[in-house]
């Protein structure tokens, strides 16, 4: 085994590979950046291109690309809170206050490091589980899909402490809007009202775009200043120290980067959850959850750490399988086939070079993304400074018409505009857009793996709780509900309990 | 500004846009037959949500008011609601607001009539000169840089066929 793994990071050390592998790097850090751009357009763009390249170069190239995307869409995510791809939502949620407080750098300083860290603990998980990963995805069927999608929500809802009624109500208006199109359970049309770019459902990308970086722009439109309150505090500095943070937390590091790594690895769930799940769930981990959202490092940390890790493992289905995880995959997938290579179970034996570059070549994209990532944050980081006059008709073009290029569709841009106004209804009324998102992601998953057990189990729900991995989630999902209604009962009784002791020694 | 149970209309306003919305959503929901399957699976799942939806709308529009119910109800369910304002942040005129969102709008229509490389620098001027009343030189030097910005990305580097508009659209 050990000498395919070498074998696999000579080849990239080969001169034509590593200059394919950091033009892919750069291409994944500019598309990174860029809101609604992103690792599957890059891909999709890239794939004539590596037409006439041996497999192993176009390989570096695609691996360059995916390793370098998220570290670029966290840099807008943090300084301009509008995400350069979906998974780097979660980012905003700390990263962007901290940019308003002038701690820009500490927090991307922080992003780079973890979004290394947790590509190389992404690495290595992978590299245990390949020889196992048939096992590993076969033990997932639609029961388990079905209680991840329910696990997803429960996760997400619990973390808005305070405002349990409206993130549920946020997370039903996300799920209502996810029904929306044709469905594969019941062949009809629902909610589009005859209008074919709807068949396909909320488009997401678009969706994102609006809720996230339209909103923002809106809100600082009507609010005026800069992205920063205060212009004498925004330079560039603690990045080190953020990097340094990332290390202090590795507990943080570590858990982000196992969620990416084992959602990764569950075809149709992708980035999105894994780091918003990550979010959650040091969150809930921590003694100070009310710190979250607005601007504890370690929501920067778990997050970046978990969108990184998930890149090695999302490839687990893909290759094993021919199941792509996500469109990015989708499009990858199209990228081997092109270059002869079948993914499916022959995979993992006859290209297991190949495989073994292409994994190497993701963790070394992560790497130098980080430190170029860094390099560019100066720069970058003075946007915030920029009078909101002028910063908001380019962010407002840029968007819109990325919006527009995700599928040629003029019609993203009139959903980018809908879902700009519901989100910035949302940040005004404090309604939970992550929820919303998180909902949206999930909506049909749930619906069609439901059905799917369903139609196995003859209509008995008994499905959910006969096999040990669904019995396990199903026993999380449980925890995750019960848990911090029992916490909370326990605290109110203890401290009944104290001033009931306190006023019987006065 | 009226009152309606001790708060102004404007914070019942999200409340009762959901409300709109889901009693529309389940009436459409309600109307579909499955061609697959089960007759009800095609409104299982949407009906069933706007149903919960609904109860929780119902929830978020009684914790509005300043009526006991309404108060037990937020100190509950959303107890950070308590401690702040209808809404987030500075207070700002509801008009101010309403015409920050139709500029989107106004912007994702000028898109859709007149195509991409016209909308963006007719936006990006008319925005910063006229909305914002930045000086002529600097308006005109952001928006020409922007176009071209967007042209050299998206048009000559990633070969992307703007939208041309429902009037140049052959």
């Amino acid at each position: 085994m050990l000498d395919i793994w070498l074998s696999g990071f000579l080849g990239l050390l080969e001169p034509t590979a590593l200059t394919f592998l950091v033009i892919g790097m750069f291409v994944g850090l500019a598309f990174g950046a860029i809101p609604g751009l992103g690792g599957t357009t890059a891909l999709a763009l890239l794939i004539p291109i590596t037409y006439g390249l041996e497999p192993f170069a176009a390989l570096a190239l695609a691996g360059g690309v995916m390793g370098a995307v998220p570290m670029g869409g966290s840099i807008t995510a943090i300084l301009l809170n509008t995400p350069g791809t979906a998974p780097n939502a979660a980012a905003c949620l700390d990263g962007y206050p901290l940019a308003q407080q002038g701690k820009g750098g500490l927090a991307i300083g922080a992003s780079a490091s973890a979004n290394a860290l947790g590509g190389i603990i992404g690495t290595i998980s992978v590299l245990l589980v390949i020889p196992i990963a048939r096992e590993v995805v076969l033990i997932f069927g639609p029961p388990e899909f079905f209680l991840l999608a329910v696990l997803g929500l429960v996760v997400v809802s619990t973390t808005s402490r305070g405002q349990m009624l409206r993130s549920l109500l946020a997370g039903a208006f996300g799920l209502m809007l996810a029904f929306v199109g044709y469905s594969n359970v019941s062949g009809v049309e629902r909610f589009t009202f005859g209008n074919t770019y709807l068949w396909d459902g909320i488009h997401l990308v678009p969706a994102l775009i609006g809720l996230f970086a339209i909103a923002e722009m809106i809100h600082l439109s009507v609010k005026g200043g800069s992205v920063s309150h205060d212009s004498k505090n925004v330079k560039v500095i603690g990045m080190r120290q953020g990097m340094m943070e990332t290390f202090n937390h590795m507990g943080t590091v570590v858990r982000g980067s196992l969620i990416g790594t084992i959602v990764g690895a569950v075809p149709g769930v992708g980035g999105t959850v894994a780091s918003f799940m990550s979010y959650s769930m040091t969150m809930q981990a921590s003694k100070n959850p009310d710190s979250f959202g607005k601007g504890n490092i370690q929501g920067v940390i778990a997050p970046e750490a978990a969108i990184n890790a998930k890149d090695g493992s999302m490839l687990i289905p893909t290759l094993a399988f021919g199941i792509p995880g996500s469109a990015e995959m989708a499009v990858f997938l199209g990228l081997l086939v092109l270059h002869g290579m079948q993914p499916g179970p022959l995979m993992l034996i006859d290209h297991q070079v190949e495989i073994y570059g292409l994994i190497w070549a993701l963790t070394a994209s992560c790497v130098m993304a980080a430190f170029v990532g860094l390099l560019l944050v100066r720069p970058l980081a003075m946007v915030t400074l920029l009078d909101v006059k002028i910063l908001v008709p380019i962010v407002v073009s840029v968007a819109m018409v990325g919006s527009y290029a995700v599928d040629l569709a003029i019609e993203n841009v009139i959903l980018t505009a809908i879902m700009g106004g519901i989100g910035y209804m949302m940040i005004r009324y404090d309604y939970s857009r992550l929820v919303l998102v998180v909902a949206l992601v999930l909506g049909p998953t749930a619906e069609r793996n439901y059905f799917q057990s369903m139609l196995i189990s003859d209509g008995s729900w008994s499905i959910f709780f006969e096999r040990i991995p669904s019995l396990i989630l199903f026993v999380i999902t449980i925890s995750l509900i019960v848990y911090p209604i029992m916490g909370a009962l326990l605290g109110r009784r203890k401290k009944q309990e104290g001033s009931g002791a306190s006023g019987a020694g006065s | 500004m009226n009152k309606y149970f001790g708060s102004p209309l404007i914070e019942y306003l999200p409340a009762l846009g959901f409300l709109v919305f889901t009693i529309i959503y389940l009436g459409l929901a309600n109307s579909y037959v499955a061609v697959i399957g089960g007759e009800d699976d095609a409104r299982a799942f949407p009906s069933g949500v706007a149903w919960v939806m609904l109860i929780l709308t119902l929830l978020d529009l009684v914790s509005r008011s300043k009526t006991s119910t309404g108060k037990m109800l937020l100190r509950v369910l959303n107890p950070a609601g308590q401690d702040q304002g209808p809404v987030r942040g500075v207070k700002v005129p509801p008009g101010k607001q309403i015409i920050a969102i139709l500029w989107i709008f106004g912007f994702a229509a000028l898109m859709f009539v007149i195509g991409i490389l016209f909308a963006v620098p007719i936006y990006a001027f008319v925005s910063m000169r006229f909305r914002s009343k930045l000086p002529f030189v600097l308006a005109a030097s952001v928006t020409a840089l922007l176009t071209l910005a967007i042209w050299l990305l998206f048009g000559a580097a990633l070969r992307i066929n703007f939208y041309q508009g429902i009037f140049f659209e052959f």
